[in-house]
């Protein structure tokens, strides 16, 4: 009798887990699942709302991208329009028409890049606007405006978005430079553009700070890896610099540097693959991936090979590395006509299903995502200024209000919706 | 400091909660963070008794013990001692739900890092498919949650539900 007593009593404990034990459990379970036991009890609830977990979950689960960010390609511009959960068994990605009417709205977003399942984007729909948003949890915080640019000539502007592991930040890069004219793209000798880049800290700093410039200027989409935000160098600036095509924003000493690497041929793009930077050198007839296996040594490993049949996409894009999935190493190649997966095992190519699409041709996709729970609300200093309070909510408020209350401007209430919806009517890609 | 060859001579004795004594190795016990310390700190003289543990699962919190306090000595002699325990920690943690708990709880209060770990990793698979009323029932859990809080919840994080 006391033994079954004692029994009843250990069986009741586990209701009440230590919270350690129910932390080391949950971290193990796929993104779907945790937020599925968030109505078993109270306890579990707040166990999995407290940020400490959702952070730990997102570093400790299994690290594969569960979907892709499509963009749409109209009038040079790239709007972020939505994610599909990538079906890896049946090789197809599923957009729906749903989602296709929030998507193609007359403002669009535009993704600046995503981290540890965070997304940036801009939106020049009432003047610049910089958002980063947790589509999972539907966390956003509005980005103080930066600087107004004070510029005669028109400029090309470029954002970069990282976490710092060191402080366990987030920052936006946010750099602009005078556009080069058609002329000027010709005279290679005069080179004296100059440069200017600010850094925000998403919860440490109030304002933007200006950061130092670099002589060759970042273009085109960023890739976050190796703990640095690079970008591929203004192709104005490449003569002459065969191995010196890649910059790179170092996130913890706020610095550009010059990420030194192999020669690639004339056409090459970047990636993010297992956390490293890495490179889609296009050749004729044949893509070699490199990857930067260790970024203080600067060591480059060629790491595959895939044949392909269209070397160079109709429209002038080469085609874009993607994503890679370490598990079975499925290479997902975007290529003039479409996604491919590629399996370096086995040698094997397959095209992937898209469905939902009215012309494939139009959309372009940008970057793999992997969904978390990362909250906003832990990087947000309350003890700093005014001005990022205004900004931030503290961490009960963050993860207790839905979005549109986080939203301070106004005006971006109904555009943000919009997005999220678009967001949650795919799904929200948790597998 | 003892030697290791009178280490592993010397036996200590842990008494579960249900009054039944194990005699074992101090190797073995020493996996122990625990009773680790209460060694180091020399307060194991008599038997060790363990409140919070009861006959059934100690024995077999011990036998994990003793496999592991094994492993790290005879590391030289097998050419892959990791894929060997590995697969010998799957038929050991391959037991029924009430004694899985059990353990968890015992090496969580033991403080067997390792042991938890894998009794930690055994629960999730267990739970990763299931529904929130299943989990209530295999864990003997009460919903707590009144109809005005789960409305409430749905309202503020509807993001949970779709």
């Amino acid at each position: 009798m006391a033994r079954e007593n004692s029994r009843i009593k250990m069986r009741l404990q586990i209701e009440n887990a230590p919270r350690d034990i129910l932390f080391s459990i949950l971290k193990r379970l796929p993104l779907k699942s945790v937020l599925r036991f968030c109505c078993v009890s109270k306890y579990w609830f707040n166990v999995i709302m407290d940020p400490d977990f959702r952070i730990l979950h997102f570093f400790q689960s299994p690290s594969e991208p569960t979907a892709l960010i499509l963009s749409q390609r109209k009038l040079l511009r790239e709007n972020v329009v939505s994610m599909s959960p990538l079906n890896r068994k049946h090789h197809k990605v599923h957009v729906s028409d749903n989602a296709i009417s929030h998507m193609v709205g007359s403002h669009p977003f535009n993704l600046v890049g995503t981290c540890n399942g965070l997304l940036c984007f801009t939106s020049f729909n009432q003047g610049e606007s910089i958002y980063v948003g947790n589509p999972i949890t539907r966390e956003l915080v509005t980005l103080p405006k930066p600087p107004k640019i004070a510029s005669p000539e028109p400029c090309t502007l470029v954002y970069g978005f990282g976490f710092d592991c060191l402080t366990k930040k987030y920052k936006v890069v946010r750099i602009f430079y005078p556009t080069p004219s058609v002329q000027q793209r010709f005279i290679f000798e005069n080179l004296e553009t100059h440069m200017t880049a600010e850094v925000y800290t998403l919860g440490a700093t109030g304002s933007w700070k200006a950061v130092q410039g670099f002589n060759r200027h970042p273009f085109g989409q960023p890739v976050f890896a190796n703990g640095a935000i690079h970008w591929v160098v203004h192709p104005r600036f490449l003569l002459g610099h065969r191995n010196h095509r890649i910059i790179s924003f170092d996130i913890s000493k706020d610095e550009f540097i010059a990420t030194p690497h192999p020669v690639f041929a004339s056409t090459f793009s970047i990636a993010e693959l297992r956390g490293c930077l890495s490179v889609a050198d296009i050749m004729s007839d044949l893509i070699r991936v490199w990857v930067l296996k260790d970024h203080i040594t600067n060591h480059w490993e060629q790491e595959y090979i895939v044949p392909i049949n269209h070397p160079r996409s109709l429209d002038g894009r080469f085609p874009r590395l993607i994503s890679i999935y370490e598990q079975n190493e499925v290479l997902l190649i975007w290529l003039q006509d479409g996604l491919y997966s590629y399996e370096p095992r086995t040698l094997r190519r397959k095209m992937l299903k898209i469905s939902g699409f009215p012309t494939w041709l139009d959309w372009e996709v940008c970057s793999s995502f992997r969904g978390s729970l990362v909250p906003l609300g832990a990087y947000c200093d309350n003890g700093c200024g005014e001005k990022d309070a205004a900004y931030f909510v503290s961490d009960m408020e963050l993860y207790s209000r839905p979005i549109s209350a986080l939203v301070c401007e106004q005006e971006n209430v109904g555009r943000s919706k919009a997005l999220i919806t678009c967001f949650s009517k795919n799904q929200m890609l948790v597998d | 400091m003892m030697s290791l060859a009178a280490q592993k001579e010397k036996k200590i004795v842990l008494r579960s909660s249900d009054g039944e004594e194990f005699e074992v190795e101090v190797a073995t016990a020493r996996q122990s963070k625990m009773i680790s310390n209460m060694i180091n700190d020399g307060c194991v003289e008599g038997s060790i008794p363990l409140f919070n543990v009861d006959a059934r699962t100690l024995a077999k919190v011990i036998e994990y013990c003793r496999r592991h306090a094994g492993a790290t000595r005879i590391l030289d002699e097998y050419d892959n001692p990791n894929e060997e325990i590995k697969s010998w920690d799957a038929t050991y943690i391959d037991v029924h739900q009430t004694i899985l708990y059990d353990i968890l709880q015992a090496a969580d209060y033991l403080e067997i890092k390792d042991l938890l770990d894998l009794a930690c990793e055994q629960v999730a698979n267990i739970i990763r498919g299931k529904h929130v009323e299943e989990i209530r029932n295999t864990f003997n859990i009460k919903n707590d949650f009144t109809v005005e809080e789960e409305k409430e919840i749905r309202k503020q994080h509807p993001w949970l539900f779709e």
